[in-house]
């Protein structure tokens, strides 16, 4: 559910948070081949 | 006795092989979801609303466009490609339109039961898997491919099944919410 109250910083940190987890998601997954 | 060295060398060339295979495939995988990121965050900063389901059409596949790759059914893997990146810029902007300090709030407050993550993850996985056999359809006879993509897709799972339990907990069954 989307939260109304958010503002572009915030979404701007989530970007980097979520960055973040895909570079280690694909880190992860070039060590696991 | 002068097999032995050979077979060892091409043993040794295989390994390398699939080294550049995985490391290749894991980078292909991060340059979509960045790609994906990116336009959900410019669409949200710039006001579009959630119910906005408009997508541009991102490049074609850019891990896979190699100059010596033979595309005889290119529309099928650009149109697997857009797919692809049009379920993840509305997973993401669902996960940027919540408040949270960390990834696991982000992921919670879209998903609020393990089930409904799971089921995202899997339409994830049968979206990339459409742009595999759409690669793999480019490179008939390549079995390194084709074993790269197979190890690949079986790490992804095992790697999103892990994430499933460490952001909903131990008692997040495959099969219950």
């Amino acid at each position: 559910m989307a939260n109304a109250t958010v503002v572009p910083e915030d979404i701007d940190r989530s970007f980097h948070l979520l960055l973040r987890w895909e570079e280690t998601f694909a880190r992860s997954l070039a060590r696991c081949g | 006795m002068i097999l032995i060295p050979i077979l060892l060398l091409h043993h040794v060339h295989r390994i390398r092989q699939y080294r550049t295979g995985f490391l290749s495939f894991a980078e292909g995988v991060l340059r979509t979801k960045k790609l994906a990121l990116e336009v959900a965050r410019e669409e949200l900063k710039k006001g579009k609303g959630l119910d906005d389901r408009r997508t541009p059409r991102p490049p074609p596949a850019p891990e896979f466009t190699s100059a010596d790759l033979e595309a005889p059914e290119p529309f099928a893997l650009e149109d697997a490609h857009t797919a692809e990146v049009a379920l993840l810029k509305s997973h993401f902007r669902l996960l940027l339109a919540q408040r949270g300090a960390t990834h696991v709030e982000l992921i919670r407050g879209a998903y609020p039961t393990a089930g409904e993550y799971r089921s995202f993850l899997q339409r994830l996985a049968e979206a990339e898997a459409q742009v595999h056999r759409a690669v793999l359809a480019s490179r008939r006879g390549d079995e390194g491919s084709r074993e790269v993509v197979s190890k690949m897709e079986a790490a992804a799972a095992r790697l999103r099944d892990l994430e499933v339990h460490l952001i909903f907990g131990r008692g997040a069954s495959p099969a219950g919410p």
